[in-house]
């Protein structure tokens, strides 16, 4: 098992040592997937217009 | 701290793997702004040598492009990128945190200072666009017990080899974001 974090476009997500600390307590891994998009693709995911097209993220 | 298949690790989804085909650059760095501190102080409490520091004021050494540039914080950093080979950022983390955790009462210390802020960040680049790295329990147990955040800072830079203005980002030095 696995915590699955998306995460679309460039920049940074932080974990806090209060999440860190809760998933470590659950023997927990945290797994990031980093999907880059053209900015003008980004824009139609947000509306949800593409959602569709983001596939499986199945490790 | 990450060692080898034991029962804990059964249950996880994401073997550690030193090729981690999808990344194409990775490291672990702690970056510490020590407020009106120099950071000649950080390195004697912390008895660690800094991989790279800016002193406020001071004109900091040319980098790869021959510029100089004076520094606007005092800040202490510590990267694993010459010291580990591998693509799986759990291994640069885990070198970082042995160096660290025997020092936890000083960074705590440190963390109380005035103006001290700090933060372990791990550059992440794509090497196709996807993909994205896995943190065990094992590191983010002594992160949390140092009180560090872990920030995960995802490029992508296209098809081409990363470009020598991408070299400069790491470490980031401009301070506290």
């Amino acid at each position: 098992m696995t915590v699955f974090c998306l995460w679309c476009g460039d920049g940074s997500p932080v974990l806090w040592p209060e999440q860190m600390q809760g998933l470590a307590a659950l023997n927990l891994e945290c797994s990031f997937e980093f999907t880059y998009y053209p900015e003008e693709e980004l824009d139609e995911i947000v509306d949800g217009e593409t959602i569709g097209n983001l596939g499986e993220f199945i490790p | 701290m990450t060692g080898p298949k034991d029962d804990r690790t059964l249950s996880r989804l994401t073997p550690l793997d030193d090729a981690y085909r999808s990344c194409e650059r990775t490291c672990a760095v702690l970056r510490l702004y020590c407020g009106d501190m120099h950071p000649s102080e950080v390195t004697k409490r912390l008895g660690l040598k800094p991989t790279h520091q800016i002193v406020l004021g001071e004109e900091s050494p040319p980098n790869s492009l021959g510029l100089k540039r004076v520094g606007k914080v005092n800040g202490w950093f510590l990267s694993s990128e010459e010291f580990v080979e591998s693509k799986d950022v759990r291994r640069h983390l885990d070198w970082l945190l042995a160096k660290l955790e025997p020092n936890s009462e000083v960074l705590r210390e440190l963390q109380a200072g005035p103006g001290v802020r700090m933060s372990v960040e791990c550059p992440w680049w794509s090497r196709y666009g996807t993909g994205g790295p896995t943190l065990w329990p094992e590191q983010m147990r002594v992160l949390a017990a140092l009180n560090l955040e872990c920030s995960l800072g995802f490029a992508y830079y296209g098809p081409q080899e990363p470009a020598e203005s991408a070299q400069s980002d790491l470490p980031r030095d401009s301070g506290p974001s």
